[in-house]
């Protein structure tokens, strides 16, 4: 699906729901397949193709993660929080909030899921460790 | 592409500092005009020698130039604004330079003065993020460094070393923002920010000043310049994020900034005396010695941990204190460090002088990213 002109227009949640689990959503270059997230449609970061060249695509919320830290000290939001940075199993490597209440360790396997963290929603990743 | 030093010479002749500092009610204008007054003492000429002036900062708005250099007397001077985040004060320095090498002029300032009161563009894209981590500078360092921790075997302490050294290097300067020696206990222990981050291990954003004044050798002969006191500038390289697929782009982008600087200079790391790092958080010391050639990968730490960094040892790393104590007010921050090489390299650094030295880097950082690095030679 090639997306709008206004990037504005559908700056919204940046995952969804399927019966496969939550995806995130991402951009793809339709002129060279480079991919990333989060979505968008200014142009792409490798061949500069313009927005209009700049499909959707879909990231399983899953992945492995490479580091974890609590966050103690914030000027607004409520703390602590865990961030976490994963690298998802269909590539990218994101910054992304993680369950706080999981006792992490690197290289632990996560899976995000819609969440509320800062009092808006966001996805949170938790273990997919059984 | 014609390099900067394929152009005619420039020297820095001139340098000054308002001392770094939490913020106050001190106008910006009392702060530049104290690092500018500084820099034309110091190069023994008068400001209507100055022909062109670049203004860096980050924070403080649209046109800040005119309504502080008008104190200094209303010359007519050309006067530009420059902003590149962190690396505002080493990109006004490098449009400086270059105005010099190009002809444009014969005498430049470039001025770096800041107070954290401004917003900052690069969030607001429109794109909603996945989380808001870049609103939160600690939380992603501190996601660095517990990967560095994992990763590469650091210890907690090792990286603490960094800070450690930082900090007894600033206690040193009068222009750092924290003047204060530091132990290893001090500087890794709780509470932590984020992670396992110490706020000793992070730099304070404050406000200050920083002004270099840049000539050509035609004009240092005209203006009988003392040239026993100039320093040459002998390579400028800045880059912009071009990593993919989850590379450190900072570390990436030091690399070729780098590689680009020695390439123009002629030289060899190991021929580097002194060296000014981008050290907002104390990891990034450790990845970006590394990433410059001061040492192999992944011996930064076992290196530092022998003094190899310490004023006196084979590269004198952030004798200023770097942004650890010495602070990181933006517009000013790669002036400073320019201040501090142009010092350790006339000899006139006191206490703090690394012997001997002859050659320094300058390197920052910036949102983007962006990376700039200078050496300068004496």
């Amino acid at each position: 699906m090639v997306l709008k002109d206004n990037p504005s227009e559908e700056a919204g949640p940046q995952w969804l729901d399927s019966e496969r689990g939550t995806q995130l959503i991402g951009w793809i270059c339709l002129r060279c397949g480079q991919r990333g997230v989060p979505r968008q449609r200014f142009g792409c970061e490798r061949c500069g193709a313009p927005g209009n060249e700049i499909g959707e695509t879909r990231f399983e919320a899953r992945g492995v993660l490479r580091s974890f830290a609590e966050v103690h000290r914030h000027a607004k939001w409520p703390v602590p929080f865990v961030m976490g940075e994963i690298t998802l199993d269909d590539g990218p490597t994101i910054h992304a909030f993680l369950d706080d209440e999981v006792a992490w360790h690197p290289g632990a396997t996560v899976v995000g899921q819609a969440g509320e963290r800062l009092l808006h929603s966001y996805v949170v990743f938790t273990s997919g460790e059984h | 592409m014609v390099l900067i030093t394929d152009l005619r010479p420039v020297h820095v002749v001139g340098i000054g500092l308002h001392p770094y500092q939490y913020p106050t009610e001190t106008s910006y204008i009392e702060l530049g005009l104290q690092a500018v007054r500084e820099a034309i003492v110091d190069a023994g000429i008068t400001w209507p020698t100055v022909e062109a002036a670049f203004v860096g900062t980050a924070r403080l708005g649209m046109a800040a130039g005119v309504p502080m250099l008008r104190y200094l007397g209303m010359t007519g001077l050309r006067v530009s604004q420059v902003e590149n985040a962190s690396a505002t004060g080493s990109t006004a320095f490098r449009q400086a330079v270059a105005e010099v090498a190009s002809g444009l002029a014969d005498v430049a300032i470039a001025i770096g003065v800041d107070k954290p009161i401004g917003r900052i563009a690069a969030p607001d894209t429109g794109i909603t993020p996945i989380s808001p981590v870049q609103d939160v500078p600690f939380a992603r360092y501190a996601l660095l460094t517990e990967r560095y921790l994992a990763e590469a075997g650091y210890t907690k302490e090792q990286i603490g070393l960094v800070a450690v050294k930082n900090h007894n290097n600033g206690a040193l300067n009068p222009y750092a923002q924290r003047r204060k020696k530091r132990t290893l206990e001090e500087v890794v222990r709780p509470p932590y920010v984020a992670g396992s981050l110490n706020s000793l291990q992070i730099t304070p954003i404050g406000e200050g000043a920083a002004a270099v004044i840049v000539m050509s050798e035609e004009a240092m002969e005209r203006y009988k310049v003392d040239q026993s006191r100039s320093v040459r500038v002998a390579a400028s390289s800045t880059v912009s994020d071009q990593a993919f697929d989850g590379a450190n782009a900072d570390v990436a982008l030091t690399q070729a900034a780098t590689q680009a600087a020695y390439e123009e200079w002629g030289g060899d790391p190991s021929d580097l005396d002194v060296v000014e790092v981008h050290d907002a958080f104390a990891i990034e010391e450790l990845l970006f010695v590394e990433a410059m050639g001061l040492c192999p990968p992944g011996q930064g730490a076992a290196e530092l941990a022998k003094g190899s960094f310490d004023i006196g040892g084979r590269h004198a790393v952030s004798p200023s204190g770097g942004l650890l104590s010495m602070g990181h007010p933006l517009g000013p921050t790669g002036l400073g460090q320019i201040a501090e090489i142009t010092r350790q390299l006339r000899g006139e650094a006191g206490v703090r002088q690394q012997p001997d030295a002859k050659v320094g880097l300058a390197h920052m950082v910036g949102i983007g990213p962006v990376c700039v690095v200078h050496i300068l030679q004496r």
